[in-house]
């Protein structure tokens, strides 16, 4: 007890003498972070993932400028600019699928399986009107698998909205169902009959389907034009519409929900509805844009990485379209330096880096750091250091008895 | 241990007949970033005495009462409890030298029941016997004190006045020798003010010193010894309680004379029309019990009808259930002669209802949106409106700034512009915010609920203005409050909601009606049973 007595002396030291702590000069407050703020969080955030990623392809690939090469590969090169447009292509709108029902709160994670449901829904389409028209396939092609995508997920759609089954859960099955809905559909009546076992795949898609290329770097995907597009459209159209409007309700929870009159359960479903068609819509890119064959191998996890980019978007198409890029670029990386020895799994351990850091980001936007003001406390006349007797400060009463005269 | 030692050493102090300082603080400074909520505050608490903290809201009364209970760690300034230095780390550390607090907030785990609240880390407790040992410990308790409360329910479902109830258990059952109460009175009825008003003279009495923070002038002159007066973190005067008048004490408080509106008088029936009818009203809370039980009333044009009662009592279902929010279970709601039963709070909206939630923060805003997007929240439901805001299913951005830029001026809002997020807004702005909001949509009937509570004198006689002028307007407000003087003084008629029943009726038009008769009526006898009867008023007395 006789020991804090000298705490006493110390604080009154301190403020006579007038030395505070650096701690109490400077203080974090917390706001809501602009949209810019926590912009500039998250990209701290990939330029450190990324410099943790080269920094240990550095160390552990013994290639001098290895890097360099790699980067230069990716970007100068016509092969390079190739793979990365095939890569980034699908995950735009696969992203957009997992982004807008996390408006309402919602956590599709059946990407992959409507991604598959839209491509196998397009390639029923194209078998069934094998001389239709280019334009006309690839538009039917595209509607179907919309229509494909939607569908896959409606059963997800009404459990929750009549049941309230967990989506996550829902959505994330059906995935499977997905994986072996075409596999039965293409070790069967559409399998491509000069495959000797190995890959299973269907035929090719009719010829005229295929998207033309673009002329530039030895030929570019085309799909990416439409995947940006649509992105970009879809993005727009949320924004600015009413049903977006009242998805950021519905995402705000049931109290302003039912406060604001909201039919909650039909922004639920068009919310996801809406994400399935935009997966759906993602393989038929895939599939007449870059394989032309329904394989089990077309998403490439696609699906699953959409939820990625996402996350990392946060709530803008910017940031899809941003974070869909660097997702591609990362992959395509990733693929280079397996020649080097550096496993495909180091890539989704650098993804994880990824997401890890931008959720942190997330939460540091919201601090920020502030030199404090001198109060009218610090400017207070100095009293004499008083023992324990009880002690009214007559000077100040003297100063609030003027103040209220 | 510690307390034991300091209550016996109180007490001897006491027996020789000479004050003991309890608690001093000196230059207590606290800043929340660039705002200094306490800027250097002086406090000299003695034991056995009941010493007021007055001030508005903002003043720093609940920010200093933290540091004392070592929620907060004060940015400069000393204090000492029983003459040894005082320097709490947590509130635990707090808690073991015998510093108890109840929070404005309540700060109790909405997850657990009232009897697992009451022993959460506390060692007093036999915590062998499982939760039935610990239900009948806490009845046990619960009885002690006269509080009406049931230890099994989950405190999440309970109404806010009932929290604070577990609150204030909470912390008496620590034996505590400071007690900070932070605004206990204003959930509670007259009676269980007075209730708790022989608690806290008995704990005085024991030699605890009581520290209790309040903005209601008339409760500082009933209760307390010493008054401290803040203003904008300040200690702008202490004085005694015998040497001041409410009169005073508001000038000191608010650094100005302040008049309260007068409500003047409602034009007389036959002119008003019924808007709002509500017949057999019966609504089931979120649990599915019965909150509010046949319950039949009218509101009319030209006059506000104020529901007082107890918070927990069926005011929330109630105010849910007349504005589209819940459904009735069984019952009519009609606005304006039509037919509402069943109907969601959008029909509401377009039958020109406005509603005032008491969540405000979570039901009627979206803090991390923008003003522009919170102004249209319910607009788009009225087709003039949405006729403006709106082209076919898009949204028309620039007429939905200048319709929210509107709402800011009529709100007299501190910002003007849309874009700005409404949790960067003070608490008094975004209630202006709203208030303005709700008016618009409020062209036939105005439901309030809570529509004062949190802000500051200044702030609650502006919307107070606002719900008069809607009455003159012709509107007609139905105001649910728990504040009596709030209800008292704006109301034309008052009913009394107890036990999700209207227990009575009482025409406020002339004098007003007896607080003690308002309050055996919140606490639940019937008005037929109360005429004359002493009986009744035993019952429900201290």
């Amino acid at each position: 007890m006789s020991l804090s007595l000298p705490t006493v002396t110390d604080v009154h030291v301190r403020q006579s003498i007038g030395v505070r702590s650096l701690r109490s000069r400077w203080t974090w407050i917390r706001q809501e972070p602009s949209e810019t703020r926590s912009w500039i969080c998250r990209l701290i955030a990939v330029v450190l993932a990324l410099v943790v990623a080269g920094a240990y392809l550095v160390i552990t690939v013994h290639v001098p400028d290895v890097l360099g090469l790699v980067l230069r590969t990716t970007f100068t090169t016509a092969p390079g600019l190739q793979e990365l447009v095939v890569l980034a292509t699908p995950f735009f709108l696969t992203a957009m699928a997992a982004q807008i029902p996390l408006r309402v709160g919602l956590w599709n994670v059946g990407g992959e399986g409507q991604f598959f449901a839209g491509a196998w829904l397009a390639t029923a389409f194209a078998f069934s009107l094998p001389h239709a028209p280019g334009g006309v396939l690839i538009i039917g092609m595209l509607l179907a698998g919309a229509v494909g995508g939607a569908i896959w997920v409606a059963i997800p759609v009404l459990v929750k909205t009549l049941l309230n089954v967990n989506e996550i859960i829902t959505t994330l099955m059906l995935n499977f169902a997905a994986t072996y809905w075409i596999a039965y559909w293409i070790t069967g009546s559409w399998r491509y009959p000069s495959t000797q076992g190995g890959t299973i795949e269907s035929r090719f898609m009719p010829a005229q389907s295929n998207l033309p290329l673009i002329h530039l770097a030895g030929g570019l995907d085309s799909g990416l034009i439409i995947a940006v597009a649509l992105t970009i459209a879809v993005g727009l159209a949320v924004r600015y519409s009413i049903f977006g409007y009242r998805t950021l309700i519905v995402g705000s929870g049931r109290a302003v929900s039912s406060y604001a009159g909201v039919r909650v359960r039909w922004v639920i479903a068009l919310s996801l509805l809406l994400g399935g068609a935009l997966a759906g819509a993602g393989g038929v890119l895939q599939l007449i844009g870059n394989s032309h064959q329904l394989t089990p191998g077309l998403s490439d996890n696609t699906g699953y990485l959409g939820i990625a980019v996402a996350v990392l978007a946060g709530g803008s198409v910017l940031g899809v379209i941003v974070m869909s890029c660097l997702l591609a670029v990362i992959m395509s990386v990733g693929q280079a330096v397996q020649i080097y020895g550096v496993s495909s799994e180091d890539v989704f351990i650098l993804i994880g880096l990824l997401l890890l850091l931008a959720t942190i980001a997330e939460v540091v936007a919201k601090y920020r750091l502030v030199r404090k003001v001198p109060t009218g406390g610090t400017a207070r006349v100095p009293k004499e250091p008083v023992g324990l007797a009880p002690s009214v400060s007559e000077s100040s009463r003297a100063a609030v008895a003027g103040d209220v005269g | 241990m510690r307390t034991i030692d300091t209550e016996s050493a109180s007490s001897i102090r006491e027996r020789a007949g000479e004050r003991a300082v309890k608690l001093q603080l000196e230059g207590i400074e606290k800043s929340f970033g660039l705002l200094a909520a306490v800027a250097g505050v002086d406090l000299d608490c003695y034991a056995g005495e009941v010493h007021a903290i007055l001030g508005e809201n903002g003043a720093g009364k609940s920010t200093l009462m933290k540091i004392v209970a070592g929620d907060l760690q004060p940015d400069a300034g000393h204090m000492w409890l029983d003459g040894e230095t005082y320097r709490p780390a947590s509130p635990k550390q707090a808690m073991r030298r015998g510093i108890g607090i109840v929070h404005q907030d309540h700060q109790l785990v909405s997850r657990f029941t009232v009897a697992e609240n009451l022993f959460l880390g506390w060692d007093g407790a036999d915590r062998v016997g499982g939760p039935r040992s610990l239900a009948e410990q806490a009845s046990a308790i619960v009885d002690r004190y006269g509080f009406e409360l049931d230890p099994t329910s989950t405190v999440r479902d309970l109404s806010v006045g009932e929290q604070q109830r577990v609150a204030i258990l909470r912390a008496l059952v620590r034996g505590v020798s400071v007690l900070i109460l932070d605004e206990p009175t204003a959930t509670l009825t007259p009676q269980e003010v007075e209730v708790l008003f022989g608690v806290m003279r008995n704990l005085a009495t024991d030699g605890c010193a009581v520290l209790f923070i309040t903005h209601k002038l008339c409760e500082v002159l009933a209760i307390s010894a010493r008054v401290t007066v803040l203003r904008a973190g300040v200690r702008v005067a202490e004085l005694g309680a015998h040497e001041c008048d409410e009169r005073l004490l508001a000038r000191e408080m608010l650094g100005r004379d302040v008049e309260s509106p007068s409500k003047g008088d409602a034009p007389p029936r036959a002119v008003s029309e019924p808007i709002l009818q509500a017949s057999g009203v019966t609504v089931r809370d979120d649990r599915g019990s019965l909150a509010v039980d046949d319950v039949s009333f009218e509101v009319h044009s030209h006059e506000i009808v104020g529901i007082a009662g107890v918070a927990g009592n069926g005011q929330r279902e109630l105010s849910e259930a007349v504005t589209g929010v819940r459904r009735v279970a069984s019952g009519r709601v009609l606005v304006d002669g039509k037919e509402m039963t069943g109907e969601d709070a959008a029909s509401y909206v377009r039958a020109g209802v406005g509603h005032i939630p008491e969540d405000r923060l979570t039901a009627g805003m979206i803090l991390r949106e923008s003003i522009a997007n919170n102004s249209i929240l319910k607009m788009l439901h009225v087709e003039t409106d949405r006729s403006n805001l709106t082209r076919g299913p898009w949204l028309r951005r620039r007429e939905i700034d200048r319709f929210a830029r509107q709402l800011l001026v009529e709100g007299q809002v501190s910002t003007s512009d849309p874009k700005v997020k409404v949790a960067n807004l003070s608490g008094g702005n975004i209630q202006r915010f709203l208030v303005a909001r709700e008016l618009r949509a409020a062209s036939r009937l105005l439901v309030a609920v809570h529509p004062t509570r949190g802000l500051d004198v200044g702030a609650a006689d502006r919307v107070w203005r606002i719900l008069l002028r809607a009455r003159d307007e012709g509107i007609a407000v139905l105001l649910i409050s728990e504040d009596l003087d709030e209800v008292l003084s704006l109301s034309n008629r008052v009913l009394v909601l107890s036990a999700g029943r209207i227990a009575g009726e009482l025409d406020n038009t002339g004098a007003p009606p007896s607080r003690e008769h308002l309050g055996m009526l919140m606490g639940g006898v019937e008005q037929e049973a109360l005429v004359g009867s002493a009986a009744a008023l035993k019952g429900c007395g201290p």
